[in-house]
């Protein structure tokens, strides 16, 4: 191979054996699939129920890759013509040797915009093959659910493996395939797949999050608030929309956000991997990251496949059986990095990364528990609170946020301080290389991890398919235990998916560094003005000021995401509250027309998709232009900072709230009905967009703004290096076209509705 | 032979108009107390709240001196000997200021209930000057004792120092501790102060409105006194030690960095700083007499808005002539005007976001219910933070690339100048807000608690402003005084990718959020003993729920103030703590980093704090007057649980973020040079630090 020129035999096979595994991966996806499929979809009554559920999921995806593609396809076009701004690195050249500069650019362009469409479709896959299959999952989970525990738990659990699997595989293919054909010139490829993915992660993240708590919210507030009818009760006109919405915002949202997470931590693992290639000239940097996924995807298959109840149990304990296909996952994976790193790497301190990553996995799923678990203290006092009214405990639940949100963001400091301790004494781009590492390791158990938390909406839906479908009392409990251990996995997945977006958010930082002090040094930037040498000086005003610009754009970006789940819950209230009034269906002789609620929802959730990734996108490069890109570095730092403190806190409080509620359903101060539970349901409401639609569209947007920055900071730098010392028309009006755009993206997003009725609100 | 007179002629200038404005001062105040107090019942009301404020700042003013004079003895023995003579200063100043402020305040108020018989407009002859007196003591005694203080140090330098530039390198030196000082008592008068009112707001409201189901206001309730207090103690006494504060430290930041040799020391700015203080304080006169004697009468809201612009334009010309003429530099003017400019955009967006369609918005969310209320008030706060620091951006570029880092001193100060008129406009409020307890506390009849509500309803936007104001002040004077710390130990970079750096800003970055939640805690436990103690007052006084006995409020006030003091220990000694700790182990730049990352999470959230709770306040009385169902109706109800949650929002957990900011940065500043020499003390000892 002609990327690989260097390798030893070893690792031309063991790169080999990676795409391999990769597509093995697939192939488990695949195989499962076709288990699932040929289990017993139930009684008619289920699969009409069934049906209207994937009818909403098929037209929700339909119409958000509709609202997409355009914006994929121009930003294709941009990616492909930015590579004309900037000569092309020597590594590429020494890639496609022989060719003159004008074809390495477009070999370069090319590639790049093939891997971000790579990227973006990959991540389109996960999103919408794993959500359909999920669907297809829950029928069949609760026709299961009739005969045995066991046969339900393994068709939820394995339903979720496929999503698992998808992730798994298909980001290693791609990671792999790139790096074998560009080889050292693959970062410029790398990061278009980056990008792809992660630009389909925030729609899916942002769409899925509004549309699962408008419908949610919506339906809670008219039907268990207002009409005093059960949860998922047949005569709720959102009943389904609020089911499709389980799939979309846990299934697809959660699904793609982890797909990024896993591909962004590979690309900027293999960036700075090629950046200590070319200190070192040993190719073992790229190549251990690759290897450490590839046993990450076979130790997942093994621990997913063992997941299992006994045979003909009626009720069994499915979180112990979950467990049990983890931590058997976990420690292959630990056992062969040792091994890895003994007989490959010959040094111990990218596994000592890696093995930090696990640990940290494991420690903010602790710290995740403790604070939302009903268990402990923080949940206990909240409920407490509830004597006094709602606003003690919601005063309560904001303050536990906050502390969560210290503790955590303790941890990820503790996390990078180890990556500098490991590397103590070796440059910084080594301690860099270790965050990656970290990252890496974090994100190994990665099937297992999306396995869990598809298993949450595919229980609950089957749950949801149970109550309407009028299944008897066993085997609704059996989907009921489910549906709570569901609830658990999927808290758990959320703290994995916070954490491991900070870690991937730290590595693209720091491969936004090493990437600006490159191009500088191809451009022959003086090595004192180096981005390298001079670091980003928080102490220079413009620096500073990106900073505290970076952290002002997560509460922008919650307060669009949280006022648009506002204004659709509205109108599915208004909807809901307009069928009740049909004759009859009170009563339960006529049905409610589902249709509508899932349409309003599908449509809210589509129209701030791309005013929200307008503003993504375009406030780095904002920055970037109009204060340059020792600034935009500071910008980042400001973004991930209070990105992340945001993020937890709303998390948290909304995990904290919801289980708070749970606690009082159980029958602590005076039970359901009482006026305490009333005060918690009001918390849990508040606490809703919070943790499913603000918190979560946090995680995407922190890496889409780096990677962006990334993408730009070799044309910010050209652009720089031209108009040297003055001021250039061009970049100041492009910057006020940029700037026009994101203030009319806000205002549009602000405005809201769908003609006048929402425009006032609620 | 250097001239303590001729050469630093415009120090005097600065000394003279704080005369000036204490002149003005007396003369408000004279007028205020000549009005009738009212009747004999209003005058032992009124009495009970100004005996609870002076029991509250007494108690209060105990602390401070316990407090100070620790910290004055730190800095004696770690420091320098005249860096605590000035920390003293800085705090008797400030402590003065808030008596007088509070004095008065206190004085008005059964005056402005009087009044409100005749009519609006004469009510607001008392209330107005009444909050003014706060205001320019504010100013008067902050520009007065800095002006002291700084010719002290110059007029002992020369003693020993062989020229003016010397004296003044030294004297810069020092002042930093009079800044230091202004924060430990804002320390006080805004967490502690801020604790207070809230645990007796919600106390009693819990209490009485909820528990017993007695009005608000009502004479029988023993917290209603100490919720009157509560008003002056936090938006008096509290807001005017923070501007106190920012007023300060900008002036102070802009000293520091003057005198540093970067590359010659400019002295010509020096004085320019205690010029443009001067004019401001002069401009704020005027503004304020524009508002009395034109037309507050007839539409007091269009009359502040009149004085406002007033001297805004007399600064801005004024600054203009000065920085152009007389120091010969247009792009100074630049500067100051960018702060003049970013301090209205900061407070007008809080007037959008916490009235008109906003508040409209949130109040018909409450129709689903409070959850719904919550959730759209929390968006909604959130978008506010936008502006105002894209505003602060925008001002601290100006002024960066118009005048250098000495620009962003100038550019605070050009923010603060107008402090007396700012703080005059705001503190109006609380005392229009008490005459309308003590009309309903002493039966005026509807008519005149109506007027003293509508008078209260035109405070409540001022009120907004001024929030608005003060953070957007403690945000550019907390980034003014952090340049001066870098310049202070010649740090000319502080590296975001270093390993230490990194760690410092993570710590910085959390402090916001753990003081929040301390502070949040702290109210509710408080006002768990209030209303323990109400409760036992009922029970145990005969005769008091059927009106014949008077309740024991000093009582309450004196318990409520006992936990506010006790319950700010935690939040308060961690200010001033973490610095130095960080600063000690980590080294200058990581501390650098620390106070960067406070302002970064700190600004944002502090402004969500005070618009979310003003936002949810507002709405409430937008349904009380009667809109969407009206007082009592379930709509209502929700809108009482957004207020209820506001309440430590706006008026505890918000403001104190004000002062943390700028304390954290001037502690830097103080210490700065101590904590280097410590840190490589320690670096020798355990050389993994390095």
């Amino acid at each position: 191979m002609t990327s690989l020129i260097g390798a030893t035999t070893f690792e031309v096979v063991a790169i080999w054996s990676v795409l391999g595994i990769a597509i093995m991966g697939l192939g488990y996806a695949l195989l499962l699939r076709s288990q699932i499929m040929k289990k017993d979809k139930g009684t008619e009554k289920m699969i009409e129920v069934w049906n209207a559920i994937r009818l909403g999921a098929d037209a929700y995806l339909g119409r958000q890759l509709k609202t997409i593609l355009p914006l994929i396809l121009v930003l294709t076009g941009v990616l492909f013509l930015s590579v004309y701004v900037v000569p092309p690195s020597s590594e590429a050249m020494e890639r496609f040797a022989g060719s003159s500069p004008d074809q390495v650019k477009l070999f370069v362009g090319i590639g790049r915009a093939a891997a971000f469409i790579m990227g973006a479709f990959f991540s389109l896959m996960v999103g919408q093959f794993g959500m359909r299959m999920a669907v297809q999952g829950n029928v069949r989970v609760a026709s299961a659910a009739r005969k045995s525990f066991s046969e339900a738990l393994k068709i939820a659990y394995r339903s979720g493996t496929i999503t698992g699997m998808l992730t798994d595989g298909l980001g290693l293919f791609g990671g792999t395939i790139i790096f074998m054909y560009f080889g050292k010139a693959a970062p410029d490829a790398l990061l278009g797949f980056g990008f792809g993915g992660t630009l389909i992660a925030l729609f899916m993240r942002v769409g899925g999050g509004i549309f699962t708590k408008a419908a949610d919210v919506g339906a809670d507030l008219v039907g268990k608030v207002e009409a005093g009818i059960p949860e998922d009760d047949p005569r709720n006109a959102a009943v389904i929309a609020d089911l499709v919405g389980d799939n979309v915002g846990d299934c697809a949202g959660m699904a793609a956000d982890i797909f990024e997470s896993y591909e962004v931590t590979i690309v900027s693992g293999l960036i700075l991997g090629l950046a200590l290639v070319s200190i070192t000239g040993e190719l073992k940097w790229i190549i251990f990251p690759l290897l450490v996924r590839g046993i990450g995807v076979i130790s997942s298959i093994i621990g997913t496949y063992l997941v299992k109840g006994k045979k003909g149990e009626k009720r069994g304990n499915a979180m112990a059986s979950i467990n049990i296909g983890f931590y058997s996952s976990a420690a292959i994976s630990m056992v062969s990095f040792a091994v890895l790193a003994h007989y490959y790497m010959n040094e111990w301190r990218a596994f000592l990364s890696v093995g930090v990553g696990i640990v940290l996995a494991i420690v903010i799923d602790e710290l995740t528990k403790y604070f939302t678990d009903t268990h402990y203290k923080p949940v206990q006092d909240i409920a407490a609170a509830s004597k006094t009214g709602s606003a003690t405990l919601i005063l309560r639940g904001l303050a536990v946020g906050f502390e969560a949100s210290v503790w955590q963001i303790i941890v990820i400091a503790l996390t990078i301080l180890a990556a500098v301790i490991i590397y103590w004494g070796w440059p910084v781009v080594y301690v860099l290389y270790g965050v990656a590492m970290t990252g890496i390791g974090m994100l190994t158990l990665t099937g297992n991890n999306v396995a869990m938390d598809s298993f949450g909406p595919i229980a609950d839906n089957a749950n949801g398919i149970g109550e309407m479908a009028g299944l008897d009392k066993e085997s609704r409990q059996i989907m009921a235990d489910l549906d709570a251990v569901g609830n658990t996995t999927k808290a758990i997945t959320k703290g994995v998916a916070i954490g491991s977006a900070v870690i991937a958010a730290v590595s693209l930082f720091g491969s936004f560094i090493t990437d600006v002090t490159k191009v500088q040094q191809s451009q022959l930037v003086d090595i004192a003005n180096q981005l390298g040498t001079t670091g980003i000086r928080i102490s220079v005003p413009p620096v500073f000021i990106g900073m505290l610009l970076g952290g002002a754009v997560p509460w922008l970006f919650s307060s669009l995401t949280i006022s648009s789940v506002a204004r659709a819950a509205s109108l599915i209230v208004d909807e809901v509250r307009r069928q009740f009034h049909i004759p009859g269906l009170m009563e339960g002789k006529v049905k409610p027309d589902y249709k509508n609620a899932v349409g309003i929802c599908t449509a809210a959730a589509q129209r701030e998709l791309v005013p929200l990734a307008l503003i993504a996108v375009l406030t780095p490069l904002i920055v970037g232009m109009l204060l340059g890109v020792e600034a935009l570095g500071g910008f980042l730092g400001g973004v991930i900072l209070s990105g992340q403190l945001l993020a937890v806190f709303m998390s948290t409080s909304g995990g904290a709230w919801d289980n708070a509620k749970k606690l009082i359903e159980d029958g602590l101060f005076g039970g359901k009905g009482s006026e305490c539970h009333k005060a918690a349901v009001v918390g849990d409401t508040v606490g809703d967009p919070l943790k499913d639609t603000g918190g979560p569209a946090l995680n995407p947007m922190i890496k889409v703004i780096n990677l962006v920055s990334l993408l730009a900071a070799p044309v910010l730098i050209m652009s720089e290096i031209k108009n040297a010392g003055t001021i250039s028309i061009t970049v100041i009006s492009v910057a006020v076209i940029c700037t026009v755009i994101v203030i009319g993206s806000i205002i549009y997003s602000k405005r809201g509705g769908f003609g006048k009725t929402a425009a006032g609100g609620w | 032979m250097v001239s303590l007179f001729g050469d630093l002629s415009s120090i005097w200038a600065g000394l003279i108009s704080g005369i000036v404005g204490l002149a003005f001062v007396g003369y408000l105040a004279n007028r205020i107390l000549k009005k009738d107090p009212g009747n004999e019942k209003m005058v032992a009301i009124s009495k009970s709240i100004q005996d609870g404020a002076m029991a509250f700042l007494a108690r209060e003013y105990k602390s401070i001196g316990i407090f100070v004079l620790i910290l004055a003895a730190i800095i004696f023995f770690g420091v320098t000997k005249k860096t605590a003579f000035a920390f003293v200063s800085g705090a008797v100043f400030s402590v003065s200021a808030g008596y007088i402020g509070m004095k008065i305040a206190t004085k008005s108020n059964s005056r402005t209930a009087q009044a409100s018989i005749k009519s609006v407009g004469d009510a607001i002859d008392v209330a107005f000057p009444g909050g003014s007196v706060m205001g320019m003591s504010v100013v008067s005694l902050g520009l007065l004792g800095l002006s002291i203080v700084y010719l002290i140090f110059i007029w002992h330098g020369l003693k020993h120092q062989p020229d003016l530039i010397g004296a003044i390198l030294e004297a810069t030196q020092l002042i930093a501790g009079f800044s230091m000082g202004a924060s430990s008592v804002a320390l006080f008068a805004r967490v502690g102060g801020g604790i207070y009112t809230k645990a007796a707001d919600v106390g009693a409201d819990l209490v009485g409105k909820v528990e017993a189901g007695i009005p608000e206001d009502d004479p029988r309730n023993p917290a209603v006194i100490a919720d009157n207090v509560g008003d002056n103690v936090g938006d008096v006494a509290g807001m005017g030690a923070d501007l106190y504060e920012s007023y300060v430290g900008a002036i102070v930041s802009a000293l520091v960095i003057a005198a540093a040799p970067n590359p010659t020391i400019d002295i010509k700015g020096i004085m320019l700083a205690f010029l443009l203080a001067a004019w401001g304080i002069i401009c704020s006169i005027v503004g304020v007499q524009f508002v009395i004697s034109g037309g507050a009468k007839t539409d007091a809201q269009k009359a502040m808005n009149n004085g406002m612009t007033v001297s805004a334009i007399l600064l801005a010309i004024g600054s203009f002539i000065l920085c152009k003429f007389w120091y010969g530099n247009l792009g100074f003017f630049w500067a100051v005007l960018s702060g003049l400019v970013a301090g209205m955009v900061v407070g007008f967006v809080a007037q959008v976001y916490t009235g008109g369609k906003a508040v409209e918005d949130i109040a018909k969310a409450a129709k689903t219910g409070p959850a719904t209320l919550v959730i759209q008030g929390m968006a909604t706060a959130m978008k506010s933070t936008v502006v105002p620091l894209i505003a602060i951006a925008v001002a601290t570029i100006v002024a960066f690339q118009t005048a250098g880092i000495f620009g962003i001193a100038l550019s605070a100060i050009g923010m603060l100048a107008l402090t007396g008129m700012t703080v005059a406009v705001d503190a109006y409020g609380p005392i229009a807000d008490n005459a309308a307890g003590i009309s309903e506390m002493a039966h005026l009849g509807p008519e005149a608690r109506k007027r003293c509500e509508k008078l209260d309803a035109v405070g409540n936007t001022t009120a907004a402003i001024g929030k608005g104001f003060a953070i957007g002040s403690a945000a550019l004077t907390a980034l003014a005084l952090f340049t001066a710390y870098a310049q202070t130990i010649h740090l000319s970079v502080i590296d975001a990718l270093n390993a230490t750096v990194i760690a410092g800003m993570f710590v910085g970055g959390i402090v916001p959020f753990v003081f929040c939640a301390e502070t949040m805690q702290a109210v509710g436990r408080a006002a768990f003993g209030v209303v323990e103690e109400v409760r036992r007052q009922w029970k145990e006084i005969p005769g008091l729920m059927e009106g014949k006995v008077m309740p024991d409020s000093a009582r309450i006030v004196d318990i409520t103030t006992k936990s506010a003091l006790k319950e700010m220990i935690f939040p308060g000694v961690m200010a001033v703590v973490l610095p130095v700790l960080i600063g000690v182990l980590l080294g200058n730049a990581a501390l650098g980093g620390f106070l960067v990352g406070s302002l970064i999470t700190g600004v944002p959230l502090a402004i969500f704090l005070a618009n979310a709770g003003g936002a949810w306040d507002n709405a409430k009385k937008y349904v009380e007057e009667g809109n969407l169902g009206g007082k009592g109706s379930d709509v209502h109800k929700a809108t009482v649980i957004g207020d209820t949650i506001g309440d430590p929002f706006k008026d505890t957990s918000g403001p104190s973020l004000n002062i943390l900011l700028k304390l954290m940065a001037v502690v830097s500043l103080v210490f700065a040079l101590s904590i280097d020499k410590m840190h490589l003390w320690l670096s020798n000892i355990l050389p993994f630090l390095k």
